[in-house]
């Protein structure tokens, strides 16, 4: 699971071009959304396009996102029982 | 103050020379033996919070910065209208999207890369930058890109539907883009200049200001390869300004170091009997398709402080006065232009 949270950070990070940002920076438990790193509805999408490019999960509706990215640990916990890949 | 007239009253510029600065004028940067600059972009850091940067490709921070600078610099508070024009529009995320379609398919798709890869999303940026709710238009016409977004700007202000808008010219030039053109012979290659990028624009309004530059009196566009067609657009340039040819001061041209191109412009200007001094702007800036953006912003520097700014001369004439500058370009001897500006 560890890894796993730190291997979603370093995506994260690239993905969303969080330029000056470090995987240290990420609080586990901090909310991605609104607060925290303060991610909009395009991070959203990209983090949706994320989840299925690299774990194989394809979330269905909007408001499944934003239960699942909820936080790093949340979205970490959520790919690990539902992964294909 | 003539109620019908057109005023320049801002330009602001990033570019290969020194960013949002007129140090160019005086002491520019040379570029001798590159065949592609980039732009110099400035620390956007300085300007935009980190996730507007972060939210904004290459083009589009520049054409936040370069609008919203201009806006500060024209004494208006608002414009009515936004008309852009570009080439190449986000070229760059546009070669990501596509690159991602043929190497990753088309089920896992930057949505960023996506909707930032349409030309018309400088535009849509700038309205939004400028809180400009009113007309929004952008051209990508090529070489002429640029002078056709001021043609539409010149004639709604000119017909009364708009008072005022924000003009400009924004291409990027990527390596692969680069790369067909050199192959193409159109840039590099043989090519004594280089090529560049573009990031400019100017506020116009039927307002005269303390910091206006100049007075646009006429645009006029053609497409055509008889140089007696040529003429008659000239002709038609200098009817709307009420001038002849001989009062022309300057001519402000497109010669760029490529020899089809500046060939082309010798034996034009020598046909239409244009023998004033010659000023360039792509030995300075570069070429793009919406380069020539730099061209109007030189000659109306030059109308400004009522002098020849030296960097952009390309010939060793000299002009006694600086009243009307004639900025013509043509693109590929097909598409012409002809601007005039005058001193107001």
């Amino acid at each position: 699971m560890e890894n796993l949270i730190e291997e979603l950070k370093k995506e994260i990070i690239e993905t969303l071009n969080l330029e000056d940002i470090n995987p240290s920076d990420i609080k586990e438990d901090e909310p991605l959304f609104g607060e925290g790193l303060g991610l909009d509805s395009i991070d959203a999408l990209e983090l949706i396009v994320l989840m299925e490019k690299n774990y194989g999960i394809k979330l269905k509706d909007a408001s499944e996102g934003k239960a699942v990215f909820g936080s790093i640990k949340i979205m970490a916990d959520y790919i690990e029982k539902n992964r294909t890949k | 103050m003539d109620n019908n007239s057109i005023y320049i009253n801002s330009f602001s510029q990033i570019s290969v020379q020194e960013p949002l600065s007129e140090n160019w004028t005086t002491n520019p940067i040379i570029y001798q033996n590159e065949k592609l600059v980039k732009i110099k972009d400035p620390d956007y850091k300085e300007y935009y919070p980190a996730n507007i940067i972060r939210r904004n490709g290459k083009v589009l921070r520049r054409a936040m910065l370069v609008s919203q600078t201009a806006l500060k610099n024209s004494e208006l508070t608002q414009v009515d209208g936004v008309f852009t024009g570009s080439g190449l529009g986000c070229v760059e995320n546009t070669e990501a999207f596509l690159q991602q379609i043929v190497y990753e398919g088309e089920e896992f798709l930057k949505p960023t890369y996506f909707m930032q890869s349409t030309h018309n999303t400088i535009s849509s940026v700038i309205g939004i930058a400028l809180n400009c709710k009113g007309y929004n238009s952008t051209y990508c016409h090529k070489g002429i890109s640029f002078e056709s977004a001021l043609l539409d700007a010149y004639l709604q202000i000119k017909s009364g539907k708009i008072n005022s808008g924000f003009v400009c010219g924004f291409d990027e030039m990527s390596n692969t883009y680069f790369s067909i053109l050199e192959r193409a012979g159109y840039l590099g290659g043989k090519s004594i200049g280089f090529a560049g990028e573009s990031s400019a624009g100017c506020i116009i309004s039927n307002k005269l200001t303390n910091n206006s530059l100049c007075k646009i009196s006429s645009v006029r566009i053609g497409y055509t390869q008889k140089p007696e067609e040529i003429e008659k657009l000239l002709n038609q340039a200098l009817y709307d300004s009420n001038l002849t040819i001989n009062n022309i001061d300057l001519v402000m041209t497109g010669i760029n170091g490529n020899p089809e191109n500046d060939e082309a412009y010798t034996k034009n200007l020598e046909y239409l009997n244009i023998r004033c001094a010659k000023l360039g702007f792509a030995q300075l800036f570069g070429e793009s398709y919406s380069g020539s953006v730099y061209g109007v912003y030189g000659s109306a520097l030059c109308l400004k402080k009522s002098q020849v700014i030296t960097p952009l001369k390309i010939d060793n004439k000299t002009s006694e006065k600086i009243e009307n500058i004639l900025i013509y370009r043509h693109f590929r001897n097909k598409d012409h232009a002809f601007i005039i500006l005058q001193k107001c």
